[in-house]
């Protein structure tokens, strides 16, 4: 019930589902915008042809950081709801026999499911551009790899909110929190800009912050069969070095992560967010 | 006796709260605590309904320590919030139902607790609505439904009728007395008003954490304050005589006789006992 109360007081409430949705309605208008046409440009350049599969590869690698920043800023926005309460409800669930760790299993479950299914409805935008673009529906099994990735990214993005929803006291304070991340976090999920034209040590940043792995996973199910065809015919370290330079995979020195590498960053930092959460409650 | 208080005490940081409190509250009654803000009747409600922990001395609720024994002493009570700890944009229904269920209900269980809360509080004429967009005295009777919804053995009010209209204020104070004495709830609340906490079976009054005056409002009155007698005689002359009690009035009267051209005999009030008892100077909101 607590979980139905989350959602029902989400998606209620418009502002806030707008707010969710504004750094995916950001990333979508720069992307129409101008991305699009430079990254298009230089992929063009490189493979020295032009097809209009380019157009849907580089609609993937963008969209792909645009579906894991919403399982972050889907989870914010519900997670605001618990800060909310600090003040209200919270007394009223204390005064309540309902376990606390009920309520709070109520706030990360039910915030989780609100991220899940605003995910996934950034998913569903990509999924309009890309058939309106020409391109086909993904297969079943890259479906069922999707529904993972997203299930464990939007786990990872609570874990990390709700860690930070423990240190904010005030809505206003968790307004500017929000505000902060929903700026930077398409710059530290490497999205607005491709991670291999920024500095090395900006590119470091980015390999490290956990949630770009879930847009690198994305990558992989979205564009890598596109771009196997269009680099059918190239040397296969032009295929390598674009995978690098887009952030399909990221490479730390002779290291480069795999699918099922950042799908393990992704459930670590979840657990160990998880943790923290529970020795800082267990501390107040 | 349904709460017992020994020797409690809460201290802060660098203030003492509350300095070693007792009092005892009987099963069905109506008990008013009153004190001016920063007296200690928050934190005395908050150490009795668990939301703060206390530094010393014994407080149980229906048998159970409030700090050992929290989740049971939760199951059994109802609290009315000064200020609203329901959800705006959630229906009044919407809000008992959530609420309800934090209190194990579930299904036919859940609804039929819901529609008795309803019921009780006449909300059913607005009970679809968005609990926001009511209005002061609808608000109230939904926090009362939302503390009723688990039928509790105690129900607690922290200044249930504050910012509210005359004519609100004595409905939603009818509606408390007439819980209580049909349901034989028993009714713990803190009050402004003077007239309201006269109608209790029992008063405590509360005063920069220590306990100033413990008893039925007749007690207090009797003890703390007196009443006023005015004459006026039929030569202009102007007389005030303070009286034990009211039937001392009498030989004074007679004694004046032919020359009383008015007499006026003030019964002392719940407000002359309270501010006998509290020092209107240390008022601070």
């Amino acid at each position: 019930m607590l979980i139905k109360r989350i959602m029902i007081l989400f998606f209620r409430d418009k502002t806030s589902v707008f707010f969710s949705l504004l750094a995916v309605l950001i990333i979508l208008g720069l992307y129409i915008m101008f991305l699009g046409d430079m990254m298009e440009q230089a992929l063009e350049a490189q493979l020295g042809y032009t097809s209009p599969q380019i157009n849907i590869a580089m609609a993937g690698i963008i969209m792909a950081g645009m579906i894991a920043v919403t399982s972050i800023t889907g989870c914010m926005g519900a997670l605001e709801i618990s800060v909310d309460d600090k003040k209200r409800a919270a007394l009223d669930f204390l005064t309540s026999p309902i376990s606390r760790s009920k309520i709070t299993l109520g706030y990360i479950l039910g915030s989780a499911a609100v991220g899940f299914i605003m995910t996934m409805l950034a998913f569903g935008t990509y999924l309009v551009y890309i058939i309106a673009r020409g391109g086909s529906l993904i297969s079943a099994v890259d479906f069922a790899r999707l529904l993972f990735t997203v299930l464990l990214s939007v786990l990872c993005g609570n874990a990390m909110v709700y860690f930070l929803t423990l240190f904010i006291k005030t809505q206003n304070a968790f307004t500017a929190a929000s505000t902060l991340i929903g700026s930077l976090i398409g710059f530290i999920m490497g999205i607005y800009i491709p991670i291999g034209q920024l500095p090395n040590s900006v590119g470091w940043v980015i390999k490290c912050f956990p949630m770009s792995h879930a847009a690198s996973m994305l990558r992989q199910i979205l564009v890598d069969d596109t771009l196997n065809e269009l680099f059918a015919s190239a040397p296969p370290e032009s295929l390598t070095s674009f995978r690098e330079m887009f952030g399909v995979v990221f490479v730390y020195g002779d290291f480069t992560s795999s699918f099922g590498f950042s799908a393990a960053v992704l459930v670590f930092t979840t657990l160990v967010f998880y943790v923290l959460s529970l020795l800082v409650i267990r501390a107040k | 006796m349904i709460i017992k208080v020994d020797n409690l005490s809460k201290s802060y940081a660098d203030i003492d709260a509350v300095c070693g409190i007792n009092f005892e509250v009987s099963e069905g009654s109506l008990f008013s605590f009153l004190g001016v803000n920063g007296a200690g009747k928050s934190t005395t409600i908050n150490i009795l309904t668990t939301l703060l922990a206390k530094s010393g001395g014994a407080a149980t609720v229906g048998g159970y320590d409030v700090d050992k024994e929290g989740g049971r002493v939760r199951s059994l009570i109802g609290v009315v919030f000064q200020e609203s700890v329901l959800d705006p944009i959630l229906s009044v229904r919407e809000n008992l139902t959530i609420r309800g269920s934090l209190y194990g209900l579930r299904g036919a269980k859940l609804k039929s607790a819901v529609d008795n809360a309803v019921r009780i509080t006449a909300i059913e004429e607005f009970a679809s609505r968005p609990y926001g967009k009511l209005s002061g005295g609808q608000r109230r009777r939904t926090d009362i439904a939302r503390a009723l919804v688990n039928t509790p053995r105690l129900l607690f009010l922290d200044e249930p009728t504050t910012g509210l209209d005359p004519k609100t204020r004595s409905d939603i104070w009818h509606m408390i007395r007439e819980l209580q004495k049909t349901s034989g709830m028993t009714v713990f609340l803190t009050t402004h008003y003077m007239e309201e906490a006269a109608e209790s079976d029992q008063i405590v009054v509360i005063d920069k954490g220590k306990i100033k005056a413990n008893g039925t409002p007749l007690e207090l009155k009797t003890k703390y304050c007196s009443d006023l007698l005015k004459l006026t005689f039929t030569n202009g002359k102007y007389e005030e005589y303070k009286l034990a009690t009211t039937v001392d009035a009498l030989p004074i009267i007679e004694r004046h006789k032919g020359d009383i051209a008015n007499v006026e005999i003030i019964n002392g009030t719940m407000d002359d006992v309270f501010l006998n008892l509290t020092e209107v100077t240390t008022h601070v909101d």
